[in-house]
């Protein structure tokens, strides 16, 4: 067997190693060169300008800004999203009646197109027929917030609809690992005379390290990125107050055809990425309850 | 010419006598083509030297103008060149679609290069890659006898595609940008369109009072108040000096009394509480429907909201433009009007000589008549709309011209030349009308932008006089 | 098991049907935008429908392709979804089971991938196709669509052959089966219930796939759905046909719907083992 593994290691391997390398990290790793160039996007070739791009980044007040915005979805997006759908999970593994509809219901948005769910939302916040405006006006307030016209609300508006989105999907990876708690230990801890709350934090949590630490390696790349939504809704207005990392090096590049700035500005991206993952798998891979 | 492809070609028809050849065009004025009618001018036929059987490739925009005027121009190209073609696509978002072609060196013939998400002109023609449109200009007109190309445009309507003198694009649209609302609603309510922009605040308080919000714009797209408001105040109040410092980057360019002026002038609407609530949160057609609803009574826009919203216009609106109010009550027919919509051609496209035919075809009279007749907009082709019937809009834009006179105020170039700029303004415009910057940050934030485009060495400069 | 009180019962399922309402709701709201007039849309957007308006269908079918676009969809990403399948297994399988120098780095590699913003690449891939002479084909596309589903696929099924027991696979061995045979006869089928979940995972996210087909087809004739649609909207900022464009979504949701609805159990099942045993 020894001997022989490599007849099947590289015929297995060579397909996804080929067709990987050729359109995956090939592209990649012409994207890395620009980086470090200044180029726009055209025929002419890029130009080699060494760390220039990154130093211009510093001083930069819109990278910063898109910065920002990406540590207030990286901050507030796993705690939110994370939090509803681990309740959610409980909730509905606690046999409760119609379970499976919820189940069922509360996964569906994350099957849809990012530009359904844009065009859907981009209506339901519409200030004038809008479904939040019109109820606001219905119960008496008569100046509801503007949401995605408002550089107060916008990012959180878009926050609500990344929860909406990827809520149910969560919830479904919490209770695949709720269903997998041996019931022995529910029941012993029924004969204790614990109750719901005090079972969910001193059993069921503890028991989901590994459902937690997938789920927050998902929240983080979701938070990084944020493009799709982001785009169809706002474009990263207004006055820039929903511009991430994604859109802002979008905008560079084929608005201002500055193709080496907006890539070096993904090599950043790609990195806190990176770093962050890594960090998640640190964190978390101690912590785990075999069982 | 004789009988190959008679089943396929399109049938030619002369004026006058059937059967006489083209060899006596000299003698006739003019030829009649059948299909699209276009009356070919003598010698006229094919300066540019386009080869025969040509199929070439266009890209356009397709946007408030619609597509169908485009698709006429390529059967008056067929027409005139039988054999040869002009596909015709119609996009949006022309810079995702465009880039990468324009990469790989294998870019369209001819373009449109408007709308959201369009190409970055100046890059282009820093590299090289746009044709210059001089053969094109001083070739002979199609269907006006004895004028080049350029001479039947309007004057002036091709300044903003010179890049350091050389022409890089025409502009196929005269647009005339203003004030809008319904005439039938004011004369109900017995309101009449003011002369000051103190007169404008008034009439606001009056409107606001009756129940309707004053005003709207435009709202995630706050650049419309840039060229309904901002452009024509700042000229009235300050000149239009203003405008061509601010293209050419002149230092401090922004600072300048007037600007802060107008800034202000226009900030009012937001401090007296005169802008639509939620206006921020529309988009330009949305905020458009809910002037249409008479929500609000003044928009700015240019000629082509007409079209743009005509699926959803109320039967008796009757909209109208009217130039923006400033300080001076007798600057107040002084109107921003020009041409828009730059068609340009690649210079390693296949055939940039069927790109430059078509425009020749598509800036003809036949096909500027069948654009003010359908689309109700009009090109910048001398008498490219008589005897047409034109819509109240249309109507009221051209008073709105005459009246000027001579005061027709020219557009700046820096959106086109310096998008950085461009979005800054975009940005602060928003903030100004939202009550979070004042005219002070504007001109600070735009100022800066300005200043960072001046130094960045990388940022290819224009030159306007 | 511990007692849960009526009250608590009560706010449980509150919230539930909050949420479900939530969910729902702008769905049934869009499907019935769709039988409106474009007048009807904009100035009375909460009334039902004068008329239904089945020519928004019409012309969302005929006008705007949605249905040529359906089945481009199709004939890419069928193949694209099998043949994903299948190199993915044998790459996982490879990582997952055998001790080799670089194992570690290949996987972390293929890991990588999943990390990167696609559209920065789009530049680079776009010369790339296009030298290959792959532009605005159907194939072309498909080969791109396997490699960029190639790290989430691997590195979910190299969790899922982790998880699975070796002494079945031992006594193929034993039993004199050749590498191959261990795999097709013993492995595959063993990891269905993987390849079903992340069958449906990548058909979901090629189907809903858009930055690629952006930039690797420019025929209309060709687009795909996700690109039809938001060709759509674009328009739409200057046509106001939105009442068609509210028709092509519902076109476009009740058979993912129907799909979703069919296979849910896959999908939710596959998602959770592979998104945790990564």
């Amino acid at each position: 067997m020894r001997r022989h593994k490599y007849r099947i290691i590289i015929p297995f391997l060579a397909p996804a190693l080929i067709l990987y390398s050729l359109f995956v990290i090939y592209p990649y790793a012409q994207a890395m060169y620009v980086a470090f160039t200044k180029w726009k996007g055209l025929r002419k070739s890029p130009r080699f300008v060494g760390l220039d791009n990154f130093e211009k980044m510093l001083g930069d007040d819109q990278f910063w800004n898109a910065l920002s915005n990406n540590l207030i979805y990286l901050v507030f997006l796993p705690i939110i999203t994370l939090g509803f759908a681990l309740f959610m999970a409980f909730m509905i593994s606690q046999k409760v009646r119609f379970s499976n509809f919820y189940r069922v219901t509360f996964f569906f948005p994350q099957v849809m197109s990012v530009v359904a769910i844009g065009i859907l939302w981009s209506f339901v916040y519409h200030p004038t027929i809008g479904i939040f405006s019109s109820l606001l006006k219905a119960v008496g307030i008569e100046r509801p917030p503007i949401w995605l016209g408002d550089p107060d609300t916008a990012l959180w508006s878009i926050v609500a609809v990344t929860v909406w989105q990827s809520a149910g999907f969560f919830m479904v990876i919490f209770m695949a690992g709720m269903l997998s708690i041996p019931k022995s230990l529910y029941e012993a801890a029924a004969l204790d005379g614990a109750g719901r709350g005090s079972t969910f934090f001193r059993i069921t949590f503890p028991l989901l390290w590994e459902n937690t630490r997938s789920s927050l390696v998902f929240i983080t790349v979701i938070a990084m990125d944020m493009f799709g939504i982001t785009f169809t809704m706002t474009q990263g207005g207004p006055d820039r107050s929903t511009d991430v990392l994604a859109t802002l090096l979008y905008e560079h590049a084929f608005l201002h055809s500055r193709f080496g700035y907006a890539t070096s500005i993904a090599m950043v991206y790609f990195v806190i990425v990176i770093v962050l993952t890594l960090l998640i798998f640190r964190v978390t891979r101690r912590e785990t309850i075999e069982f | 010419m004789k009988k190959s492809g008679i089943s396929r070609r399109r049938f030619i028809e002369y004026t006058g006598a059937a059967g006489l050849g083209i060899g006596l065009s000299s003698v006739l004025p003019q030829i009649s083509l059948a299909k699209t009618g276009i009356k070919v001018a003598s010698g006229a036929a094919n300066p540019l030297g386009l080869a025969a059987n040509t199929q070439a490739e266009g890209v356009f925009f397709s946007g408030g103008f619609g597509h169908a005027y485009i698709e006429y121009a390529a059967e008056i190209f067929a027409e005139v060149h039988p054999g040869s073609s002009m596909s015709v696509e119609g996009i949006q978002r022309v810079g995702e679609r465009l880039r990468p072609r324009i990469i790989a060196g294998n870019p369209p013939d001819v373009i449109d290069n408007s709308g959201a998400g369009n190409l970055d002109t100046g890059a282009l023609v820093g590299e090289g890659e746009i044709m210059d449109l001089g053969p094109l200009m001083s070739a002979p007109a199609l269907d006006t006898p004895g004028k080049t190309f350029g001479e039947t445009l309007f004057p002036g309507s091709q300044t903003s595609g010179l890049f350091d003198g050389v022409q890089r694009y025409v502009n196929i649209a005269f647009t005339v940008f203003g004030v809008w609302h319904s005439k039938s609603l004011f004369e109900e309510k017995g309101w009449n369109y003011p002369t000051t922009w103190d007169g404008m605040l008034s009439l606001c308080d009056t409107i606001k009072s009756s129940g309707i919000a004053p005003w709207t714009y435009q709202g995630k797209y706050p650049q419309y108040m840039l060229f309904g408001l901002l452009e024509p105040m700042v000229s009235k109040i300050g000149g239009p000096q203003i405008w061509k410092d601010v293209d050419n980057l002149v230092p401090g360019a922004w600072e300048h009394p007037a600007m802060l002026q107008a800034l202000n002038m226009m900030r009012a609407l937001h401090d007296n509480g005169y802008i639509m609530e939620g206006t921020p949160g529309l988009t330009h057609t949305e905020s458009q429907a809910e002037w249409l609803q008479k929500k609000a009574a003044f928009i700015p826009c240019g000629t082509w909201l007409e079209n743009e919203m005509r699926s959803i216009t109320p039967v008796g609106f009757d909209m109208v433009i009217k130039p923006v109010p400033s300080d001076d009550a007798s600057k107040l027919s002084w109107i921003d009007a020009s041409s828009g919509e730059p068609f340009m051609v690649f210079s390693n496209g296949k055939n940039p000589v069927a790109g430059m035919e078509f425009l020749r075809c598509l800036l003809s009279k036949e096909s500027a008549k069948w654009f003010a007749q359908n689309v109700g907009s009009i090109m910048p082709v001398v008498g490219g709309a008589e005897g047409v019937d034109l819509s109240s809009a249309m109507t009221s834009a051209l008073t709105a011209v005459e009246n000027a006179g001579p005061n027709i105020l020219d557009r700046p170039s820096f959106p086109g030349w310096y998008s950085d700029i461009y979005s800054e303004v975009k940005d602060s415009m928003g903030a100004l009308l939202t009550g979070r910057a004042s005219a002070e940050e504007f001109i600070e934030r735009v100022q800066e932008a300005s200043d960072e485009v001046r130094e960045d060495p990388d940022i290819v400069k224009f030159k306007r006089a | 098991m511990y007692q849960v009180s009526r009250w608590s019962a009560v706010s449980t399922q509150t919230v539930l049907i909050g949420w479900a309402v939530t969910v729902i709701f702008p769905m049934i709201w869009m499907i019935y935008s769709s039988f409106k007039t474009d007048q009807e849309l904009f100035f009375s957007p909460w009334a039902p429908p004068v008329e239904l308006q089945w020519d928004n269908f019409a012309r969302a079918w005929t006008k705007a392709h949605v249905g040529d676009y359906l089945l481009n969809t199709l004939i890419v990403v069928v193949p694209a979804l099998l043949l994903t399948l299948i190199i993915s297994a044998m790459a996982a399988y490879v990582l997952a089971r055998f001790e080799f120098v670089g194992r570690r780095f290949l996987f972390y590699m293929f890991l990588s991938g999943m990390l990167f913003p696609v559209f920065l690449a789009l530049v680079p891939l776009f010369n790339l196709v296009n030298q290959l002479k792959m532009l605005n084909t159907f194939h072309g596309l498909i080969l791109v669509y396997i490699a960029y589903s190639l790290p989430f696929t691997i590195f979910f099924l190299t969790g899922f052959f982790k998880t699975l027991p070796t002494e079945i696979e031992e006594s193929a061995i034993m039993d004199g089966a050749n590498p191959y045979q261990v795999f097709f006869k013993v492995m595959l089928p063993m990891a269905s219930p993987g390849l079903i979940s992340m069958g449906i995972f990548n058909f979901l996210g090629m189907w809903n796939q858009y930055v690629l087909p952006l930039v690797l087809i420019s025929d209309e004739s060709k687009y795909m759905l996700s690109q039809g649609l938001a060709f759509m909207l674009f328009k739409q900022f200057y046509e106001n046909d939105w009442s068609a464009l509210f028709a092509a979504l519902t076109i476009i949701m009740v058979p993912t719907l129907i799909v979703y609805i069919t296979f849910q159990k896959q999908i939710q099942d596959g998602i959770t083992t592979g998104a945790l045993k990564g």
